[in-house]
């Protein structure tokens, strides 16, 4: 079923929108579901078993390294991070709106009729009134973070690659792709290393390619003066962002992600870094 | 950072290290080993960049820590022995912390694990003070007390460091953190001789150093960070050559100059009739030129597909200083071998 909307003078098809469209909510915004953590709710896991599986995992991940599981890359060619498999493989997101604030957005995480994953919501522009808020409309999608032994999170080591592919189809709006690393201090908790994601809405999957060096280093939402290359060694999520400041519903198809190394990229940041 | 800053800060850092070397006394070896600490901190962290904060941060708690416990067996001392002289140490509880503390400053195992930490979070030039500059006072005070008390503790550090040295590299993807597990095996070679003989420890570090030291400088020249981007040094082939030249004497191999820095001790070992230790040496010196020879594999070995732009460069690029030291320092990684015979006037 096509649909034309119009957003300010521009026409985009939605496709993807149909009447046998199957949605699985996964996940809600703000909660968070970790793989290492099977229990409910209800149960509470005892101190000394918290304390067993924590060593338990602690000696496997002593004995993943002891493994040396590098010791034959060389040079990393490509490596799927993402991969659409199955109902099984939306349990690896979350979805984030502007509703942990007080706003209107709605978002949600389904499989689309051509057996991927769909990212669909209503952005909604309309500011809270708390008072405080200046601006809102977001929806995030999210990978989820991995936690090793003792809650201390996995690390993704991206160093061998030098760039980001995305496998999609959009609706012709514009998202931003999201790069979270782990951070040591406090102050730094809120980086986020973006690119921008412009789509074409029509009926052709979308191969996009975004060198690391190109993402940008914000903080809560504000683009720093002093910027940085991503910290590829410690990316603990990647995530797409909707919030192009126009009201109305988007929808996103999601086959894979995975990253490349690219011998003809030779530039480690595309910005500028001012020397203080 | 401004030029005067930067002199003032490495006048201060080679002042802090001489002090060390020079003193005879416990309270200005404290003194030294905190002025080069303190000195080496704005040059750590003067990119402002979150991640070089954080590895000088982690320096600077390591560092501190060690020197605390430093003066805390030197103070120990000076109430069992009443003498701050650096050779009267008499009781073995203060002979144990000070080799502590010196063991925890050098980053030898076991007390190794913030070393490749904070080099994998610094610039190249940084990491040269970090694994070079700051090792001699800290390598100094260890040789200096090898002879005084039963020294199995840096036998056994010495043994762990080379094991640690050769595993720990093997997972490694990041140039930096290899070199690091680098540099806790070759230490872990130089500690265990200067229990026997001292005085070769000593030209033996001053060769691992010069051999470093070119190596750092020309990743730092080809920004050759990760394993990925030493197809990056095919640009220029004169640096692939001499990159792979250093490496391989850096492990060891003949008739290459870093072929002294294993023949010598295992000569001095099996001299001494310690020929037991000897195998735990060879298996980590044999795992670490595995990932030396991976290192070198990628530079010279490989060649990917370049773009139509990326014409070979003969011209070594713009730095003017780091090319006449490399240009010393590689012939000693070279000819190196040629100084054998001055090491068996110790033997």
């Amino acid at each position: 079923m096509m649909a034309c909307v119009k957003y300010q003078g521009l026409c985009r098809h939605f496709i993807l929108h149909s009447g046998v469209l199957r949605t699985i909510p996964v996940a809600h915004a703000g909660t968070l579901k970790t793989l290492h953590r099977s229990f409910s709710s209800e149960e509470k896991e005892s101190f000394y078993g918290s304390l067993t599986r924590n060593f338990k995992l602690m000696t496997q991940e002593f004995v993943t390294k002891l493994k040396s599981p590098n010791i034959d890359t060389m040079f990393d060619r490509s490596r799927v991070l993402w991969e659409y498999k199955g109902p099984e493989s939306l349990k690896e997101f979350k979805v984030v709106t502007d509703a942990t604030i007080g706003g209107q957005s709605t978002a949600k995480l389904g499989i689309s009729r051509n057996n991927k994953l769909l990212f669909t919501g209503n952005l909604n522009t309309d500011v809270p009134k708390d008072g405080e808020t200046v601006r809102s409309g977001f929806c995030t999608l999210k990978t989820l973070q991995q936690f090793g032994s003792f809650n201390r999170k996995v690390e993704i080591d991206l160093t061998p690659f030098t760039t980001l592919h995305l496998r999609l189809r959009g609706d012709g709006r514009a998202y931003m792709i999201n790069m979270y690393c782990n951070s040591y201090f406090t102050l730094t908790h809120d980086d986020v290393w973006s690119y921008f994601l412009f789509t074409r809405g029509g009926p052709h999957w979308q191969n996009v390619s975004i060198p690391f060096s190109k993402f940008f280093l914000s903080s809560q939402g504000r683009v720093q003066d002093k910027q940085s290359p991503v910290d590829l060694e410690r990316v603990t999520s990647i995530g797409l962002t909707m919030a192009d400041a126009v009201n109305g519903e988007f929808s996103l198809e999601l086959g894979s992600i995975h990253v490349t190394y690219d011998a003809t990229e030779s530039e480690e940041f595309v910005y500028e870094r001012y020397q203080t | 950072m401004n030029r005067l800053v930067n002199a003032f800060l490495l006048t201060s850092l080679i002042a802090g290290t001489s002090l060390v070397i020079f003193s005879n006394h416990w309270f200005p070896i404290w003194l030294g080993l905190e002025l080069s600490t303190l000195s080496i901190i704005p040059l750590l962290s003067y990119t402002s960049q979150s991640r070089s904060v954080e590895a000088t941060l982690k320096y600077f708690l390591v560092q501190a820590f060690s020197a605390a416990l430093l003066l805390n067996g030197a103070v120990l001392n000076l109430w069992i022995s009443n003498s701050w002289d650096v050779n009267s140490i008499t009781s073995p509880i203060s002979y144990f912390i000070i080799t502590a503390a010196l063991i925890i400053k050098l980053g030898l195992a076991p007390c190794h694990f913030w070393f490749p930490d904070v080099l994998s979070g610094l610039p190249f030039l940084s990491t040269i003070i970090i694994a070079c500059w700051q090792k001699i006072a800290p390598m100094f005070l260890l040789l200096s007390l090898s002879n005084l008390v039963s020294s199995e503790i840096i036998i056994v550090c010495s043994i762990l460091s080379v094991l640690v040295g050769g595993w720990g590299g093997l997972n490694q993807i990041s140039v930096r953190k290899i070199l690091a597990y680098s540099s806790i095996g070759h230490l872990g070679w130089i500690t265990c001789v200067a229990f026997f003989i001292p005085e070769v420890s000593y030209l033996l570090f001053l060769f691992y150093i010069l051999n470093n030291t070119a190596i750092l400088l020309i990743c730092h020249n080809g920004s050759l960070y990760y394993l990925s981007s030493l197809s990056k040094s095919n640009v220029v082939p004169i640096t692939a050559i001499l990159f792979s030249i250093a490496l391989l004497s850096l492990g060891g191999l003949p008739p290459l100059g870093g072929f002294i820095n294993k023949v010598i001790p295992l000569i001095v070992f099996s001299l001494n009739g310690n020929n037991f230790i000897i195998p735990f040496f060879l298996i980590g010196s044999l795992i670490s030129l595995f990932f030396y020879i991976r290192i070198v594999f990628n530079t010279s070995l490989t060649l990917f597909p370049q773009h139509s732009l990326n014409i070979v460069s003969f011209r070594t690029g713009n730095s003017s200083l780091s090319q006449p030291i490399i240009s010393t320092l590689i012939p000693i990684t070279i000819w190196g071998l040629l100084l054998l015979p001055i090491f068996f006037l110790f033997i």
